[in-house]
């Protein structure tokens, strides 16, 4: 199951407008390494944006969004409530679930098609979260500035458990003469194995080639 | 079978693509992993990351018909237990 992962969660009366050109973000640093599955945000709504997502993106020796998105998740606006208070939380699930380093900064942005009346609101946390700060883009994303700020955010994600097995020393060879490995993995736990992010597996297999 | 005249190279599985699926106890997934660069080779390591800290085992066969619950001689080559349960750590 998603833990939470980073988050800053101290709400305020102030809040930022999302819309346009004018892309916001939240830059957070992971404690340890983990998928990102989504997050969850405090934000509404004034009439109907279109074309709402939350973006993940890596950040550059600035801190500021760099390259191509990591993971896009739809933000469903008529979901959003149009009353600020109480200020009001929302998930936003991940088309993907990219691997996040510790210890390494990246950004969640907030972006619509929307104007003035039309738009989203972002609740603004004061200053304290120790691994980023509110960002900023009034240019669509071309670049970038700091806001004195957090954001209300948290993201959510699984860990990975590792093992690695060596000398196993196992001759193979395959018969089909494909060139791939053919293997089966099985569960011999009690527990069931989750499909899907929540039961992601990956397994990795050194060897050298025989003469 | 010579070995150690080839760098070490390694093939992994993709987690978006494979095994994908739910498995209660004793069931299984098979799988077939290209980008082996010969037909015959030594397997040195196995390593696993996984969402879930679960008992697993890792089972190698010579052809992609396999076979299941009964160890087909003719195709099944090893296995390695993985256990994250017992050894697992956090990556």
């Amino acid at each position: 199951m998603p833990v939470r992962y980073e988050y800053w969660v101290y709400e305020t009366a102030a809040w930022t407008e999302v819309y346009g050109n004018d892309w916001h973000g939240q830059t957070f640093t992971p404690g340890v390494a983990h998928r990102i599955v989504k997050v969850r945000l405090r934000i509404a709504r004034a009439g109907i944006p279109t074309n709402a997502e939350v973006v993940i993106k890596a950040t550059d020796e600035e801190g500021k969004p760099t390259g191509a998105d990591l993971a896009t998740g739809t933000i469903n606006v008529l979901s959003l409530p149009v009353d600020l208070v109480p200020a009001p939380w929302t998930y936003i699930s991940l088309s993907t679930s990219p691997s996040l380093s510790a210890l390494t900064k990246y950004a969640i942005i907030v972006r619509c098609l929307g104007n003035v009346d039309n738009k989203i609101y972002w609740n603004e946390g004061g200053p304290g979260y120790p691994g980023g700060q509110a960002i900023v883009s009034l240019d669509g994303g071309a670049s970038w500035l700091f806001n004195p700020f957090d954001f209300n955010f948290e993201e959510w994600g699984n860990h990975w458990y590792h093992l690695n097995v060596k000398g196993v020393n196992l001759p193979y060879e395959d018969l089909d003469k494909t060139k791939e490995l053919h293997i089966i993995l099985k569960n011999l736990s009690p527990t069931t194995k989750s499909k899907g992010a929540d039961g992601a597996v990956k397994v990795k297999i050194d060897y050298e080639p025989a003469a | 079978m010579e070995t150690g005249k080839y760098p070490s190279r390694n093939v992994v599985s993709d987690s978006l693509q494979h095994f994908t699926e739910q498995l209660v106890k004793n069931e299984s997934k098979r799988e077939n992993l290209t980008g082996l660069v010969s037909s015959k080779i030594l397997i040195r390591n196995v390593a696993i990351n996984s969402v879930q800290a679960l008992h697993f085992r890792l089972e190698f066969y010579s052809k992609d018909s396999f076979t299941d619950s009964d160890l087909d001689v003719d195709t099944f080559i090893g296995a390695v237990e993985l256990d994250l349960e017992k050894y697992g750590s956090l990556a």
